[in-house]
């Protein structure tokens, strides 16, 4: 079982229709822009809230939660991994994340 | 290049019928991640980082006009006007929608592909030298035994959960354009004694950790033989 991450955290998963990335928001919905992400800081809140985001089957794949830090007033992602599905392919700038709604 | 017959048409329809049908099964909640996952991968489906992506077979890497325009058409409707073709001379569209690739996948059959065995534990698109028929070096076009070795390989019962992905590809000339080395088996076409025949590599590896063999087999398969059935 993957060890729990670093506390803050956001929940993040794929859209079931789109693949999009998707984070999810403080009224339980889901956003493609981490800003807009509920940030979980005890751990019993990131439960609840993965627990909740997991049992939406019918809307994301693969929920699972990250951990982000606060940088100037915005979100950003600490592994590698996260930045590339926050800001798209690595090889230039392209991809669905070249839309205003990723930020 | 191969053209389908009456069965490889109804065969392609009926598998898309059935993916399009274990999709809409995923979206109403019929079928869990889970369950739905074997199924899109079957089917050259994956979930990516970013996005849904799906690997088109080129067999052999080779195409028409009629399917070059196809995949050309697909990228401006369905995906953002782009493919990326793959070292195993695949394409992959990397933005589809859930939603849209069982229309994607009735387009190719239009002209005659598809995306069976483009991933999962199973023999994968057999490849040859991109330079096939056109060089100066080649003892034979390696294309046709490529294309004997696909419709073996193809849905068939034995190859399709295998432990890990299986690679295939073939060269008609003693300059490996097609890294045999680098497959699980390469067949290189040579000629001994007088006679035309394969040189059997196994035990490459291809991708993030690839590896070279040298010829280890020691096999000498003639063309024509039935070392294939």
């Amino acid at each position: 079982m993957a060890s729990k991450p670093n506390l803050p955290v956001v929940v993040t998963a794929n859209a079931l229709l789109e693949g999009d990335v998707v984070y999810v928001k403080a009224d339980g919905s889901w956003s493609r822009s981490l800003q807009k992400a509920l940030v979980l800081r005890e751990t019993k809140d990131a439960d609840s809230h993965l627990q909740t985001a997991t049992a939406q089957s019918n809307l994301v794949v693969g929920a699972y939660l990250i951990p982000v830090e606060l940088n100037a007033g915005r979100l950003e992602t600490i592994h590698s991994r996260e930045y590339f599905r926050k800001t798209g392919p690595s090889n230039y700038f392209h991809g669905k994340q070249t839309e205003k709604h990723y930020v | 290049m191969y053209s389908y017959n009456e069965f490889d048409t109804d065969f392609v329809r009926e598998r898309n019928l059935q993916f399009r049908a274990q999709v809409q099964r995923r979206i109403q909640g019929h079928l869990t991640e889970d369950e739905f996952k074997p199924l899109r991968l079957m089917n050259g489906v994956y979930l990516q980082l970013h996005a849904y992506m799906l690997r088109v077979a080129i067999p052999y890497g080779t195409l028409n006009s009629a399917k070059m325009h196809k995949l050309a058409d697909i990228s401006k409707r369905w995906d953002k006007g782009y493919g990326h073709f793959t070292t195993r001379q695949n394409i992959q569209f990397n933005w589809p929608k859930l939603t849209d690739i069982s229309d994607i996948l009735d387009a190719l059959a239009k002209v005659e592909m598809h995306a069976i065995q483009t991933s999962g534990n199973t023999v994968r698109n057999v490849t040859a030298d991109h330079f096939s028929a056109a060089a100066e070096d080649e003892i034979e076009d390696p294309r046709p035994y490529a294309e004997l070795i696909r419709q073996w390989s193809t849905d068939h019962p034995e190859f399709q959960f295998l432990p890990r992905k299986f690679k295939i590809a073939v060269s008609g000339s003693h300059n490996d354009r097609a890294v045999i080395r680098a497959h699980d088996i390469g067949l290189q076409i040579v000629q001994k004694h007088g006679e035309t025949g394969f040189e059997v590599v196994v035990g490459g590896g291809h991708g993030a950790d690839a590896y070279d063999r040298e010829n280890n087999s020691g096999v000498f398969a003639k063309t024509g033989s039935s070392a294939l059935h």
